[in-house]
């Protein structure tokens, strides 16, 4: 009790603290933002001892973000409603020239070639890693929807569609050359 | 305001991450909302199964001789439909306090589930209800297995690369950590919503695609790691993963490994774990193998597995609980995933997060209206689809659950296409999307309210399983949040009806 006590107040004192670093007129920010932030480191440890390292970690990390949400729930500040208009000091996406051709590449580039490039550096991590196997493969495993992911962001992001294309075909080229050629 | 301790992030790399992220994430829209929603309701699969089958009867601990009688009854019962593929008893235990018995014939796909009594004699078959609809639409879309685990995992890459995209994106991510604005422009309002659900669920927003994309796309990483990792032996890949494993032999053999002895060993052997269940595979053959599982609270893997041969051999375990960390993490996976450790109180979190991650990519498509609508090119069509889509998917899957509740089984994947597709219909009108949010809010209260007095003029309102009235009252409960989020709009939002429109993930 006393455990479960203190790894609940320690993370909703930490995010109490955040809130009031990032207050518009606040003293001392930096006394705040530096003892909410170890609150919550704190608060894991906490939710550790308590729960096991295990179960404690992840419990921990939902427990605190749905705190959180709950807090900025009781920062809501209720205004007026206005109508559409065009804004002024908002970043937009870019523009980009809408071509058909540009789409298709882009399509492919975050899609096929993201993927055959993550696919490339798990197996080259499954092959080479100096591990058990089955730590090999879980690192292989969860290496491919990282770096895949990574890179359908990146692609779909990077203006430059010919430099995206080169540094996943330079990836795929080397990781496959990694995994499959003879040490 | 002091200056910000941060680096400034230059605003044409937001810029560009922005397009991508919106590009992204118009892309995926609706794949992602309906794997996250019918994700979140996935957290509550042993309620909602408990909520079927209100009338099981309670069992709060099975002993090793009620395990093996129940194992047998198991098997006869599958020998009575012809096969001995796959039988499967789980223990009873807090979360789900009753005793199931399964089996399944893996060449025609045909599977049974019984409620066993304290016993361990079959009692009852057990429904297969909206639990069982949701969970194949949450992890195959109801495609064809291998495809729709696929495009399962597929999607869980394109929100992963979407929570990437949107994080670099965030140029004051702390310093807007607790800003909510309500009200204003609507691009304003709902880039809060999106962005403080986005930013204080981090955490859970990488968890849940990760798992879920290595969960998905398992078939194929698997393929391609074995070729390169073990030069192409599949099944050297399949025993590192999933542990020991017996190759099939179809000779016939009458011996089966006794189930009380074993199991009475292993649970002195394991002092702080309990039986979650045991399963046999291949039975009367010389390839069978039983494997009983495990489960310790402290660990983050559901179970431990120990496999035994026919003649009661043992072969290993998984190392899922004291294992290689490789071996830890293969397990924790399914747990990490859809919130199943922990017990109720995790649960709770994780449906509110995974309903927040719905709302999350509700409000996305909703912050793309408004910017259009800003610059003077409004989408309301597009709108008012995807409004229907969004509110048109909890609605249908309270309709399919309140025809299950009758027992009647309609081909439930194409009445649930035609539905969905039905759903869209709004975006054939311009009617003013606020008005269309509320109605279809209403609905789906109507809806809720209408599901749990089924349930409870069916089976009462206090049924055997007390599960049964927490559901129901949950769901009255949810219907009066959707009520009160449309009554209290007008008050809050007067001024203007069309500044005033807010997302479907308010």
């Amino acid at each position: 009790m006393i455990e479960a006590t203190t790894a609940i107040t320690t993370s909703l004192v930490g995010l109490v603290s955040l809130r009031r670093a990032w207050q518009r007129d606040v003293t001392m920010r930096a006394l705040w933002m530096g003892s909410g932030w170890f609150l919550l480191a704190l608060s894991l440890l906490c939710f550790s001892l308590w729960l096991g390292g295990e179960v404690g970690i992840p419990v921990a990390l939902a427990f605190v973000s749905t705190a959180a949400l709950c807090l900025v729930a009781t920062n809501v500040k209720w205004r007026e409603a206005r109508g559409p208009r065009r804004r002024t000091g908002v970043i937009d996406p870019s523009d980009r020239k809408s071509r058909v051709w540009r789409g298709v590449v882009r399509t492919l580039l975050a899609g096929p070639l993201s993927g055959l490039a993550a696919i490339g550096v798990g197996v080259a991590l499954a092959a080479r890693l100096p591990l058990l196997e089955i730590d090999r493969v879980a690192m292989g495993g969860l290496a491919v929807p990282l770096i895949w992911a990574g890179g359908m962001a990146w692609t779909l992001a990077d203006d430059k569609i010919i430099r995206a294309s080169l540094v996943l075909i330079a990836v795929s080229v080397i990781s496959y050359a990694i995994a499959f050629l003879p040490v | 305001m002091s200056k910000s301790i941060w680096p400034k992030i230059p605003s044409k790399f937001v810029s560009s991450m922005l397009a991508g992220h919106s590009a992204l994430g118009l892309a995926f829209a609706a794949l992602m909302y309906v794997l996250c929603i019918s994700g979140s309701l996935i957290v509550l699969t042993d309620e909602m199964i408990r909520w079927d089958n209100p009338d099981t009867p309670a069992i709060t601990e099975a002993s090793p001789e009620t395990m093996a009688k129940a194992v047998d009854a198991g098997i006869a019962a599958a020998a009575e439909h012809g096969t001995n593929d796959y039988v499967v008893v789980s223990a009873p235990t807090p979360q789900t306090p009753y005793m199931n018995v399964r089996f399944v014939n893996f060449t025609t796909g045909f599977e049974k589930n019984y409620a066993a009594d304290a016993q361990g004699n079959l009692v009852s078959e057990r429904r297969e209800g909206v639990q069982h609809f949701l969970e194949h639409l949450h992890i195959f879309l109801h495609l064809p297995r291998t495809i729709g685990l696929f495009v399962v995992g597929l999607s869980g890459v394109a929100l992963l690369a979407s929570v990437v995209s949107g994080t670099l994106s965030h140029p004051r991510i702390f310093r807007d950590a607790f800003a909510f604005r309500r009200g204003g422009s609507r691009r304003t309002q709902e880039a809060d919503f999106h962005n403080r659900l986005s930013v204080w669920g981090l955490p859970f927003h990488i968890v849940v695609p990760l798992t879920g994309a290595l969960l998905g796309l398992s078939t194929l990483i698997l393929g391609v790691l074995a070729m390169a990792a073990f030069d192409g032996d599949m099944e050297r890949a399949r025993s590192v993963v999933a542990g020991p494993s017996i190759m099939a032999d179809e000779t016939p053999v009458d011996s089966r490994v006794p189930i009380v002895p074993a199991l009475t060993d292993l649970l002195a052997q394991h002092p702080d774990a309990a039986l979650s269940r045991i399963t046999l595979r291949r039975i009367g053959t010389e390839g069978q193998s039983t494997m009983f599982a495990l489960s310790t609270p402290d660990d983050l893997t559901l179970t431990e597995q120990y496999t035994y041969d026919v003649r009661g051999v043992y072969v290993g375990e998984r190392g899922f609980a004291d294992g290689p960390v490789g071996a830890q993490v293969v397990a924790a996976l399914g747990p990490l995933h859809f919130g199943w450790f922990g017990g109720w109180p995790v649960k709770v979190l994780y449906v509110a997060l995974g309903l927040g991650l719905t709302a999350i990519i509700s409000s996305g498509v909703a912050i793309w209206a408004a910017r259009r609508d800003d610059k003077g090119r409004a989408v309301p069509r597009w709108l008012n689809a995807w409004y229907g889509l969004v509110w048109g998917q909890p609605i249908i899957y309270a309709l399919l659950a309140g025809i299950f509740l009758f027992g009647i089984h309609p081909p439930d994947v194409l009445l649930y296409v035609g539905l969905t597709l039905l759903s869209v219909a709004p975006g054939l009108t311009t009617m003013p999307s606020l008005l269309l949010s509320r109605v279809l809010r209403l609905v789906l209260a109507g809806a809720l309210v209408a599901l749990a007095i089924i349930h409870m003029s069916l089976w009462g309102v206090m049924p055997q399983d007390p599960i049964a009235l927490v559901m129901n009252l949950a769901l009255i409960a949810t219907a009066g949040l959707l009520v009160a989020s449309v009554r209290r709009l007008p008050f809050f939002f007067s001024s203007s009806a069309r500044g005033a429109e807010i997302t479907a993930g308010e």
